[in-house]
């Protein structure tokens, strides 16, 4: 018998609501398509088997190696997820900072928020992981059918990786929030979600222009500029790495610092949660009163006023503005790229 | 002596402008209490921060007994609160949602189950209890909200607009309802914008204008000071538009 309002009470009732949303989602909230779903997915799963079991015979598998150069790459794609799951496990919890849903029943009761808060940054670890748990799944398990289970670590290296970008996400959430106040932190928060998100792809492209001429990260991952620069194959930063690749003490030590960082950090935010909430909460109430804009009533017909509507709303829309950025930024290498190859030379 | 149902001292919070200012409030265990004002008043803003769900920024709660700021699980444990766009959880069903809301509010297992049977029953919702509420029309789910509130027996009821969009039928099943609670001994506050539930089922009624209790009492006290006017309408509409021309005064002073 479970005990209400215990963490594990608290996760069975989140895991329900999630599966019957999951399902009515993939279902389109029509009840006996399961078996449908099944059928569908699993071909959809073998079809990316299939993908990945092709393009890893032409790399030979069995000639990897945890060398300087692999250790490099293989630290690079890890990184790139990374940067993506702290981008969406910091917009996850602007959400569940800001989104009341249940929450008001929740805080009007006498249950402690603090595991409510547990069960739910857990949950946001959970997703932000799985994610990158399902497009890595194919590669990981074709791993380990051709080359040896040892592969298979790579699924909680990822998990690790996941809770530790969660952990720095709640952090720097938090961190916002006191210092520039809940008003300002909704918007911020998403601005620099993006920024996080698109930040590292960037950042490798704008490299990788700059000191091999090409946009391919792939390839900059393999140069001999990084390389000459990266520290020793024996240092602590390829634990991931190591880990993802069947090392076990690595994966080890990766596993245990991410559950140890995520603990601390719920140890030391938890118990601040139902308090965030209350004060997001105080801002709904006069949100769109602080500005006035001037209105002009115009005969200009009902299409420009639809299209001068839709405008309004799209810029007040915060979550579309940091999404909208997002795309902004990934222009950036493309732009430089251009500007580096044309832009001296004037040859447009 | 029993403490009050509630008692409300120096209330005030402040959004982008004040929403209410120095609101001071007693209402009596086992009373039916309707909290009038005009859209804005500073009613819901009020009734939020009685349930916790709102940080005042000055004044002080006690539900009971218990200090909403510094013993607020006590006085959550004997309060329910119920607003205006109730959340029910849709891919729940009622009975699910009701072992939910018992759970947080750690009712035993059998008395909930008995519980929950006895309230669906009660609410006419007992053909609909395994049905998940994603389809569910607006009044069966203020009646679903309305079963999740008396789950648990709260001594204190907060209702925001409970009647609002109800038909006929629920809306009389709701009064009802309240109305044998608290024949039962529970306090029950409402806001309503239908004066004339407060006029029939309210023992005392106050009326909030711009964040501030205006006028306070029976039906009777208040056609009294106002007065002689008769219905609770020309009353209502008589002291916030008094209150208006107060607080201008006072405004144009300041």
């Amino acid at each position: 018998m479970i005990r209400p309002n215990s963490t594990l009470w608290f996760a069975l009732h989140e895991a329900r609501i999630s599966w019957r949303d999951l399902y009515a989602m993939l279902s389109a909230n029509r009840p006996g398509r399961g078996r449908r779903i099944l059928l569908i997915g699993g071909a959809i799963l073998l079809a990316l088997h299939f993908l990945a079991w092709a393009a890893l015979k032409g790399i030979g598998v069995a000639t990897i190696e945890p060398d300087l150069p692999t250790l490099v790459m293989v630290s690079g794609f890890l990184l790139l997820p990374l940067s993506l799951m702290a981008s969406q496990a910091m917009e996850s919890i602007t959400r569940a900072f800001y989104s009341r849903s249940d929450l008001e029943l929740i805080l009007a009761s006498p249950a402690p928020s603090r595991k409510l808060f547990f069960v739910r940054m857990l949950a946001i670890a959970l997703s932000t992981s799985g994610l990158t748990l399902i497009v890595s799944a194919p590669v990981i398990n074709m791993l380990a059918i051709t080359d040896g289970p040892a592969w298979l670590l790579a699924y909680p290296v990822i998990f690790s990786l996941g809770m530790a970008a969660t952990s720095a996400a709640i952090l720097l959430t938090m961190g916002m929030f006191t210092v520039l106040g809940p008003k300002r932190t909704r918007l911020i928060a998403q601005i620099v979600a993006a920024v996080v998100g698109a930040g590292f792809v960037i950042g490798v492209q704008l490299l990788a222009i700059a000191s091999i001429g090409s946009i391919s990260r792939l390839a900059f991952l393999q140069s001999e500029t990084l390389l000459n620069s990266a520290p020793g194959a024996d240092h602590f930063i390829y634990l991931p790495a190591l880990g993802a690749m069947g090392d076990v003490s690595a994966a080890l030590t990766v596993c245990i610092a991410a559950v140890a960082l995520f603990a601390l950090t719920l140890a030391l935010t938890a118990g601040q949660y139902g308090h965030i909430v209350l004060k997001a909460g105080s801002i709904d109430q006069n949100s769109g009163t602080a500005r006035h804009s001037r209105i002009s009533f115009s005969d200009a017909g009902a299409a420009a006023v639809l299209r001068r509507k839709e405008w309004k709303l799209l810029l007040r829309d915060k979550w579309l503005i940091s999404q909208t950025l997002m795309q902004l930024l990934y222009l950036i290498p493309p732009a430089f790229m251009l500007w580096k190859g044309f832009g001296s030379s004037g040859a447009w | 002596m029993n403490p009050p149902a509630l008692a409300i001292s120096g209330l005030a919070k402040h959004f982008d402008k004040p929403a209410v200012r120095d609101l001071s409030l007693t209402i009596r265990p086992g009373e039916f209490y309707a909290l009038l004002g005009p859209n804005g008043a500073g009613k819901t803003t009020t009734l939020k921060m009685v349930a916790g769900l709102l940080v005042p920024d000055a004044g002080r709660i006690s539900v009971f007994g218990h200090d909403m700021l510094n013993d607020p699980v006590g006085a959550k444990r004997v309060t329910a609160w119920v607003p205006d766009e109730p959340m029910i959880y849709d891919r729940l069903t009622p009975l699910e949602y009701l072992e939910f809301v018992a759970g947080l509010w750690n009712v035993p297992g059998g008395k909930a189950e008995q519980g929950a049977r006895e309230i669906l029953d009660v609410l006419q919702l007992a053909p609909h209890a395994h049905e998940r509420c994603e389809g569910f029309s607006k009044g069966m789910r203020q009646k679903v909200a309305l079963a999740g509130a008396l789950i648990h027996e709260p001594r204190l009821i907060i209702l925001d607009e409970p009647l609002t969009g109800l038909d006929a039928g629920s809306a009389r099943l709701v009064k009802d309802v309240l109305l044998r609670r608290v024949e039962e001994g529970c306090t029950v506050i409402l806001t309503t914008h239908i004066l004339e539930v407060a006029e029939r089922m309210a023992q005392r009624i106050g009326v909030i204008a711009r964040g501030q209790l205006v006028c306070e009492g029976t039906l009777d006290e208040l056609r009294e000071a106002s007065g002689g006017h008769e219905s609770l309408e020309d009353i209502f509409l008589k002291v916030v538009a008094d209150s208006g021309k107060d607080t201008d005064a006072q405004e144009h002073a300041a």
